[in-house]
């Protein structure tokens, strides 16, 4: 683009140019005063020529045509005898003379014009470069956001403006480095209200220039580009055509995303659905399965022959607590999960020893755990760290009572707590039949239930517990062990807020 | 002391509720009576001055709490709350504006007993007691030394403090709040790093194993219990 300007420059200051065309034959003919008893003065016809090849490279048409011209005129006047007049003597000089000034103008226009076209291409290139670029970088992005930042950053640097742009749908976006004025603002709402139907709506103050171009797709209008060049320039007709071909990308790229948000949206919509049917289809069953041993062992227990057997009515009293603890467990659940899709889970965060955590966890499980053996590995001189005890508690409890309802009798499960200098771990390890590699990710997914596993339990223990322990800016994973189990591991970070007093 | 003399008071909005209550409470001994509204709650305390009351926390007509504090006020008995899980807050807040202790529903019934029955004896307690023994430990207050076995145990000043509150207070929920005020003192209301730290050092000492506490409870979000 510089070089362009280069030349325009050199172009514009014509006097400049002309004045140095004639100095330039000038001085290349004294010079060949000096040394034409050596070569001869048809020779300097050549040396004359050879310049007239050279000048068209820094001057203009003109220019080099008073060059061509001059050059002609100084060699018959210099060196042709008679020398110093303008009269030729002989024929042969004449013809010579003759063809020279043809050759010279000749070769000026030819060398102007090559000098021209490559311009030409060198500027085309550069747009088609430009044009390139943004159109690479419009495709490669992913978002509305990154199509508009990718259009405004080509626009800025490739025209050296300021650039305006306001998108109009559901959330307006404005980005400007333009000050906003209520001028701008007006302009834009014609367009956007189909008050204006151009392509091009160019604002003329005293101080500034600003052209407006909206971005129009099949449908409609999507946002106005408003591009004020630095140097209180104006837009030429070169910079127009350049510019309507940006827009058009920009406007496809746009027109692009809108549509992918639409199609995200309704997959979404897709997704919400099914989720919404598993969610029904399992809380009624999870629901009914309880309510049904309740209302089943109740109406035995009323039947007086039934009851006044003792074991029996120990049996059912005993089925009576255990499906309404169920249940307790389930509306626990789904509250949990509630809060945690509301994104209004509030924490209430104290200092706390994450030892007496899994010990309290362990003391709510002591009915359910008997039959298994629990091993403990807590670490001693564990930073304390803040968090929500309630909330973590629920989240290791829930992944303890899965380790026990999907390992048999007898199995081991292990709870180690350990910490380096940036987090505290909390280790849950079982020796049950792990899981399969490619869905031991799913399982934190709401709803997940290993395929295959009997009826019972909603799926949504463990994405609670991810929830949870993700609200504390910490990490749950889980992998499958060599030696058969998970190992699921929970990560809390030690934050500078956290100090390790327990030495004190 | 005489069960049969001692009534209770349920101040629920829910039917249900009370009526599982009543039926245990009857069947332990105790005369109820019934309360759907705070105002009921405060005019039937006025007339028949129950031994204990047991108040839900989410009335209808007007905020547990505000209940509690107008009860304080003039009634010194057992008064127990019955609350929702995640409520702590509301758990803590009412503890610490008097309540002697709580129970979240759904309710067990071992437990409410036992808190009833911990609350009666702490609210009648005028002996002194000058020594306290539980499984292999002796605390004897008047020359303040514990002894595990045949050994004495090793104890800073804070952590006597701490493990004489505890006893004091035994079968009763302690907030952490209360704790820290009583034994570190005004000011150290929010240190509960400190709270943690002596926990768990009181907990080696006098647990049999530590991580599985049988003595020092911890109530989650709360605070703690000393039970023997």
């Amino acid at each position: 683009m510089s070089e362009v300007i280069t030349l325009k420059v050199f172009r514009e200051f014509k006097l400049v140019n002309y004045l140095i065309a004639l100095i330039s034959i000038s001085l290349i003919s004294l010079l060949c005063l000096q040394i034409q008893h050596i070569i001869g003065y048809q020779s300097v016809a050549l040396i004359l020529l050879l310049t007239l090849t050279i000048l068209p490279l820094f001057l203009g048409f003109g220019p080099v045509m008073l060059a061509a011209s001059m050059s002609a005129l100084l060699w018959n006047f210099l060196f042709i005898p008679p020398k110093f007049t303008l009269y030729i003597e002989e024929l042969e000089d004449f013809l010579m003379f003759i063809m020279y000034f043809i050759i010279a103008i000749t070769t000026g226009v030819l060398t102007t014009r090559i000098r021209e076209n490559e311009n030409l291409v060198v500027q085309r290139e550069k747009k088609t470069v430009a044009l390139y670029a943004l159109t690479k970088e419009l495709s490669a992005s992913n978002t509305l956001e990154s199509v508009i930042e990718a259009s405004i950053r080509h626009l800025k640097e490739f025209f050296n403006s300021d650039i305006l742009f306001i998108k109009l749908d559901k959330e307006r976006h404005i980005l400007s480095s333009i000050d906003l004025k209520k001028e701008y603002l007006e302009i834009i709402n014609n367009f956007f209200e189909g008050k204006v139907k151009t392509n091009r709506y160019v604002y003329k103050s005293e101080k500034e220039e600003i052209s407006f171009y909206p971005i129009f797709t099949t449908r409609k209008i999507l946002g106005v580009i408003g591009i004020k060049l630095k140097d209180k320039k104006t837009i030429n007709l070169e910079q127009e055509t350049l510019l309507e071909n940006f827009i058009y990308q920009i406007a496809s790229a746009l027109e692009r995303e809108f549509l992918n948000d639409k199609a995200k949206e309704s997959m979404i919509l897709t997704e919400s659905d099914r989720l919404y049917k598993t969610l029904f289809n399992s809380i009624s069953h999870e629901l009914r399965t309880p309510i049904a041993t309740i209302m089943g062992a109740t109406s035995s227990l009323i039947d007086e022959k039934t009851s006044s057997i003792p074991e029996v009515r120990k049996e059912l009293t005993q089925e009576i607590y255990l499906a309404g603890e169920r249940l307790n467990r389930l509306v626990g659940n789904l509250l949990d999960m509630s809060r945690l899709e509301s994104g209004k889970l509030q924490l209430n965060l104290d200092w706390h020893d994450i030892n007496d955590l899994i010990s309290k966890v362990l003391s709510e499980l002591r009915k359910k755990s008997y039959k298994h053996i629990i091993k403990l590995e807590l670490g001693d001189d564990l930073p304390l760290i803040k968090f929500d005890f309630v909330l973590l508690e629920q989240a290791v409890f829930n992944i303890v009572i899965n380790s026990l309802n999907y390992t048999s009798e007898g199995s081991i499960i292990k709870i180690k707590t350990y910490s380096d200098n940036n987090y505290l771990f909390i280790e849950i390890l079982d020796n049950g039949s792990g899981l399969p590699n490619d869905l031991v990710d799913k399982i934190f997914e709401k709803f997940y239930r290993l395929p295959g596993t009997k009826t019972g339990g909603t799926g949504l223990g463990l994405s609670i517990s991810k929830g949870f322990v993700e609200a504390h800016k910490g990490t749950i994973k889980v992998v499958n062990l060599q030696n058969q189990g998970l190992k699921f591991t929970i990560s809390l970070p030690i934050t500078e807020n956290n100090q390790d007093i327990s030495n004190e | 002391m005489n069960n049969s003399q001692q009534t209770v008071l349920i101040i629920d909005d829910e039917h249900q509720i009370r009526k599982i209550l009543k039926i245990t409470l009857e069947s332990n001994g105790y005369r109820v009576i019934e309360s759907e509204t705070a105002q009921d709650g405060i005019i039937k305390t006025a007339m028949h001055q129950p031994s204990a009351i047991l108040l839900d926390l989410g009335l209808p007509d007007d905020d547990g709490q505000n209940v509690l504090k107008n009860l304080r006020e003039w009634y010194k008995l057992p008064i127990l709350i019955l609350s929702v899980k995640n409520s702590e807050t509301d758990i803590i807040k009412a503890l610490d504006s008097g309540a002697d202790d709580y129970l979240t529903k759904p309710f067990n019934m071992g437990e409410l007993l036992a808190r009833l029955r911990n609350a009666f004896r702490h609210n009648h307690q005028d002996e002194i007691i000058s020594n306290f023994s539980f499984k292999d430990i002796e605390v004897d207050f008047a020359n303040r030394t514990v002894k595990k076995g045949n050994e004495f145990l090793k104890f800073t000043s804070t952590e006597y403090s701490l493990l004489v509150l505890l006893i004091q207070n035994k079968g009763k929920v302690l907030t952490h709040r209360y704790i820290l005020d009583q034994v570190w003192g005004y000011g150290f209301a929010n240190e509960t790093q400190y709270l943690r730290v002596y926990i768990a050092q009181l907990r080696k000492k006098i647990e049999v194993d530590s991580a599985n506490p049988e003595i020092i409870l911890t109530e989650s979000g709360v605070g703690y219990r000393f039970v023997i």
